[in-house]
């Protein structure tokens, strides 16, 4: 079952830094993000943040297409949202699912996924400047976020191929492969998005009877 | 006692709004309301209008119809509740006499917070703000002695809150940089340490604005400068406690917390107040609220893909309680009186290097002029030959700080035969 809002009730922990302040039990230590990284021959403490921040992502994604699809007035469009939202979802199982194979809280929140938060809540506030454009412009503006979101999963997907191969042979490189795997079987969905953004901006340039 | 707001039943919002005779509550007599009560009225005045100046900050970043009107209808009950509770106040309370009892607000709320804080750093930054607040209380009890006469100041707080030197309000202008606390994480916070810090922000808001307003209001130079000397360290409060505050968490997300504390603080005080009038009205303001959370709620769900339920606590925390807090303070004064700040940090006010920019902020508006936290002393012990103070657990904790040769309790009979 996928955490879509982490709250300490449900055992969010996390690593301070800087401005923020967590409570000392529910600190991660630096040595055990620092071990999935020994065998592996990697920096335990960045991969275990790109992880949590990527995690963060699929979060995030799952909610705006979730808020697309109740904002949507286009059924079918509901329905892609909704679909996208489940895949999303799937791929925060993915990543929680690694993270405890990695021996780490599946709700580890890094510097890296607070940065991930902000940067996704930016787009998923577009919303609120729905008031200055016209219906077929808030639909647009609810897809580019879904696209926007779906793109970086698929990039984040390609990223973390990427660290799986850099990995040395190790029981982390060979979770990240298994993910990576997991992650590559339903991109056929997101990349969907691509299309669809191409044909409604395209037919929206129609000129229309007067 | 569990109580979760979302699976309660409000009054429906359509069926919120009060007429003028309602909203034009009878106030209550100043000489029997209980000190506790007052603070009750204090406190949620400033909730609820940190959740009005919110809700419109909220509505100047958005133009999407649906999210403005709604927080236009919410915003508007809000500000019905804010007249209801504060109207609460009598006609016949001074200036003064009020201010005493926002100071006695931000004593004991502040206490009852920092005692029951799960987080340590967030626990010292209230403990820190406690003794500035502290001293504000001694300084106002000598000025209103000053100019209203003797007997106010037990009339006011009661034997609940003592008053005397908490760190010496002159000692407390700091530079703004050293203002600006480390704030807690969504993701980790302990609910009730993010209830805390909307509470503290709200009071000490309400604190600053008012002293802001009236100050001009008084004729003697005296009091003129000691509001405006006091304002500025509540802006210098208001700085810290908002710092604390997760600029991660959303505008939607804010919304919900702030209606949800407002649920919190009601259910708390409906529990504790022996007013039977006033107690209905906390109870209807719940009953109101309860229906905010709710629309909050939609409005995160629609707009951000979000069940409330996710964000929020399976039931409200312990209720926040009014309550003496003498020997909780004593300790803290014993133990930090001589703190200060450096950056996000505590410090001790004498590990600081002579170069620091304390002592230059400190030069900048203390330096060779009369400052009006000292001078409302000086004033007090020339007219009446001491200061005043009112103490019932003995002596000041701090030697310093005992200034004079007779028994500090002396002030409490003093007030008793006023």
């Amino acid at each position: 079952m996928a955490t879509l809002a982490i709250t300490k009730d449900k055992g969010g922990v996390g690593r301070p830094e800087g401005m923020t302040v967590i409570s000392a039990a529910q600190v991660v230590p630096l040595a055990q993000l620092k071990a999935i990284g020994k065998q592996a021959k990697l920096d335990g403490v960045v991969v275990a943040d790109l992880l949590s921040a990527m995690a963060m992502h699929e979060r995030e994604a799952a909610g705006a297409a979730l808020a697309a699809a109740s904002q949507t007035e286009r059924t079918s469009r509901r329905k892609t949202y909704e679909t996208v939202a489940e895949l999303h979802t799937e791929r925060v199982q993915v990543f929680e699912a690694l993270l405890v194979k990695l021996q780490l809280p599946a709700l580890y929140v890094s510097p890296a996924s607070r940065a991930a938060h902000f940067l996704d809540m930016g787009l998923i506030q577009g919303p609120l400047l729905a008031g200055s454009v016209d219906a077929r412009g808030r639909e647009r503006m609810l897809l580019d976020v879904a696209w926007l979101l779906a793109e970086q999963s698929l990039a984040n997907t390609e990223a973390l191929a990427g660290v799986a191969t850099a990995a040395a042979t190790s029981p982390t490189r060979t979770a990240l492969v298994k993910a990576v795997k997991l992650l590559r079987t339903k991109a056929a969905t997101l990349k969907k998005l691509r299309a669809l953004r191409r044909t409604s901006l395209v037919a929206g340039t129609k000129r229309t009877k007067p | 006692m569990a109580f979760n707001p979302l699976a309660e039943q409000g009054i429906p919002l359509e069926k919120q709004i009060r007429n003028w005779s309602e909203l034009n509550v009878e106030p209550f007599d100043k000489r029997d309301v209980h000190p506790y009560t007052r603070a009750r009225v204090i406190v949620m005045n400033g909730i609820e209008a940190e959740s009005i100046l919110f809700s419109h900050q909220f509505a100047r970043n958005t133009d999407n119809w649906a999210v403005k009107r709604q927080l236009a209808l919410v915003r508007r009950v809000d500000q019905q509740q804010q007249k209801a509770v504060n109207w609460l106040l009598p006609g016949d309370q001074s200036v003064l006499e009020t201010t005493l009892a926002y100071e006695q607000v931000a004593i004991d709320l502040t206490a009852w917070l920092a005692r029951h804080e799960p987080n340590p750093y967030l626990r010292q930054v209230l403990n820190f703000g406690l003794l500035e607040d502290f001293d504000h209380l001694y300084r106002y009890a000598n000025l209103i002695d000053l100019v209203e006469g003797p007997g106010r100041v037990h009339e006011i707080v009661g034997n609940l809150t003592e008053v005397m030197p908490g760190r010496p309000t002159i000692a407390q202008h700091r530079h703004p940089y050293d203002e600006v606390r480390r704030h807690y994480d969504l993701h980790t916070v302990d609910p009730l340490s993010r209830l805390h810090a909307m509470t503290i922000v709200a009071a000490e808001q309400q604190t600053m604005n008012f002293y802001m307003n009236v100050g001009p209001t008084y004729v003697p130079p005296l009091a003129r400068g000691l509001y405006l000397e006091i304002a500025e360290i509540e802006e210098q409060h208001v700085t810290q406690y908002e710092s604390l505050l997760d600029p991660l968490e959303s505008w939607f997300q804010r919304e919900l917390y702030h209606h949800y504390n407002e649920c919190y603080l009601y259910w708390s005080f409906m529990n504790d107040e022996p007013d039977p009038r006033i107690r209905k009205l906390w109870e209807l303001h719940l009953a109101m609220e309860i229906e905010h959370v709710r629309v909050a709620g939609e409005m995160l769900r629609r707009y951000e893909g979000m069940e409330p339920a996710e964000l929020l606590p399976v039931e409200l925390p312990e209720p926040t309680r009014f309550e003496a807090n003498k020997q909780y303070i004593r300790e803290v004064l014993k133990a930090q009186v001589g703190l200060t700040a450096v950056g996000l940090d505590f410090v001790p006010l004498v590990s600081l290097p002579a170069d620091a920019r304390y002592f230059k902020y400190q030069a900048a508006v203390n330096g060779g002029i009369e400052v009006p936290s000292e001078a409302v002393i000086e004033r007090h012990v020339e007219k009446f030959g001491d200061d005043f103070r009112l103490t019932t657990e003995g002596p000041h904790p701090i030697p310093a700080l005992r200034s004079r040769a007779h028994d500090d309790s002396q002030d409490v009979a003093d007030e008793a035969e006023e």
